[in-house]
């Protein structure tokens, strides 16, 4: 029997037009996924047959486009074309379906551009560390390796400063048109000798569950149930939940004991990332904990922070942030204001260099390390240590401003 | 401009709540630039039950944020969270 193959998120990114969803669309369509949609001589009927989803499709049939899988010889994919508009980072963040790898999208006849760096710094701070570059629209400068390696340069340069290795990473020769590249090379780039993107694509990891990490369980609801008492609700991070053992739910600071554990409405004797469980614990009332809390064992317990230092990316603020602005951080369940301490420095988003020491303020566009305190206790991981719980958006007048990192913390016990 | 499709978690108050109700709710709270879907019932543990709204809204500012806020102010309705979001083609 065929073994079931590893399944992958993989989210496409890169600056508006620069060919996303015709590549997405161009993939789908030689999984099969777009199967009602006969093309006669292979590839380069694409375009038309876009054109003719474009005008016919019903609502239905795009949304389940939008959830398909892909197949590639190694893995099975979730293709997820991630939104353009800023507003919708808080969700990339705070959701649940956290992309594995992506494919950055870089059109060669427009090069880089600023939402190529937003989202080159964005997908370090989803924690997305396995990435391909294609570089797209190959078709429109005749497929010419000088224009290629010199935009593959300067991506590589803009890479490397938020920690990717260029010299690991694929830099692919793409026409989302055309179909060169994607399943098999093209004869319009005997120059390339790399392969082809869903090659590229299995030589990804899948990633393994984080279960040696200590358990974290973000509580997005707690329930006072008949007949069985206090129920929290939320899904396993890390680390793995087990029958009888004793919680600490922080920063309420109160301890319990899990009685029982529930998924789907099934008993299960142990729970472990990913899984959203509802569980009962003796010992904890439910007025004790709330949304935002996190569970952990006793003996790892999760970090309260007075104060932390954080690397964040300024998506869109209408005017500057300077010290002791009190935005609200939006970090797994939790929703804390904190006041900005310290603007320790500004970075070159293009070069990762330090460009101002303690600066007086902050714009758009701005990468920068900055100390923070929240107004209230609040519970956050340094990055290193345990990622799913270091990430935040930071949301203001009804806009996500910024989003970043907790690189360092200062405990509050 | 594209079409994001969002789908968001609704959580009930209580596993006594009338999700027939609810769901009622729902369409009838969709704000003018969003458009439902469908909605899933998803048994989460000790009789509570989610509901997976799925919604469309466009890739443009304000996001799912109006979406959310109306679902929240359904009655029974506990929290409410954006679990996936992805751009339609
Ligand atoms: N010449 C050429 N045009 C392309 C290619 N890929 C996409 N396009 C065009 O570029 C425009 C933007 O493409 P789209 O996939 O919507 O970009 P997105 O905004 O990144 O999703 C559309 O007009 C596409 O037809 C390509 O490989 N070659
Ligand atoms: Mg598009």
């Amino acid at each position: 029997m065929a073994k079931k193959k590893e399944h992958m998120n993989l989210a496409f990114i890169g600056h508006v037009d620069h060919g996303k969803s015709t590549l997405v669309g161009h993939l789908l369509l030689q999984a099969g996924a777009i199967a009602e949609q006969q093309l006669a001589d292979g590839e380069n009927k694409f375009r038309f047959v876009m054109d003719k989803l474009g005008e016919e499709r019903e609502r239905g049939v795009t949304i389940d486009l939008a959830h398909a899988k892909f197949d590639s010889p190694k893995y099975e994919f979730t293709i997820v074309d991630c939104p353009g508009h800023r507003d919708f980072v808080k969700n990339m963040i705070t959701g649940a379906s956290q992309a594995d790898a992506a494919v950055l999208v870089v059109a060669i006849d427009d090069g880089v551009m600023p939402q190529t760096k937003e989202h080159i710094f964005l997908s370090r701070t989803l924690g997305i560390n396995q990435i391909i570059i294609g570089v797209n629209k190959m078709d429109l400068v005749n497929y010419d390796e000088g224009k290629f390696n010199e935009l593959k340069k300067e991506v590589g340069d803009l890479i490397k400063t938020v920690g990717y290795k260029p010299n690991d990473v694929h830099f692919i020769p793409l026409s989302a048109f055309e179909g060169d590249n994607i399943s098999t090379n093209s004869d319009n780039t005997p120059w390339y000798k790399g392969p082809a993107l869903v090659k590229a694509l299995d030589e990804f990891t899948a990633p393994e569950k984080p279960t040696k990490l200590p358990l974290r369980v973000p509580i997005q609801d707690v329930y006072s149930i008949t007949g069985v008492g206090t129920v929290p609700v939320g899904r396993i991070e890390t680390g793995i939940m087990k029958k009888a053992d004793n919680v600490i739910f922080e920063p309420a600071g109160v301890t319990g004991e899990v009685k029982s554990i529930e998924m789907h409405h099934e008993m299960l004797d142990s729970a472990e990332p990913g899984d959203n469980v509802g569980f009962n614990v003796r010992g904890v009332g439910k007025n004790d904990i709330r949304r935002g809390d996190v569970a952990g064992h006793p003996d790892s317990p999760p970090s309260v922070a007075k104060e932390f230092t954080a690397q964040i990316v300024v998506l869109q603020h209408p005017g500057v942030i300077t010290i002791g602005y009190t935005p609200v951080f939006h970090c797994h369940t939790a929703q804390v204001a904190c006041t900005f301490l310290e603007l320790v420095n500004k970075m070159n988003p293009a070069t990762g260099q330090v460009e101002e020491e303690n600066p007086d303020f902050l714009k758009t566009g701005n990468a920068a390390i900055v100390k923070v305190k929240p107004t209230k206790p609040m519970v956050i991981e340094k990055i290193k240590d345990i990622p799913h719980m270091g990430r935040f958006a930071i949301r203001d007048m009804g806009q996500t401003v910024a989003a970043g990192m907790c690189i360092d913390l200062v405990p509050a016990k | 401009m594209g079409d994001v499709v969002a789908t968001i978690k609704l959580m009930p108050e209580s596993p006594e709540v009338d999700l027939e109700n609810i769901k009622k709710n729902i369409e009838d709270s969709m704000p003018e630039n969003a458009e439902l879907h469908k909605i899933e019932e998803e048994p989460i543990a000790f009789g509570l039950v989610a509901l997976n709204v799925i919604v469309v809204v466009g890739d443009a500012e304000g996001g799912t944020e109006a979406v959310e806020e109306n679902l929240s102010k359904i009655n029974d309705v506990g929290n409410v969270e954006v679990t996936d979001i992805r751009r339609l083609m």
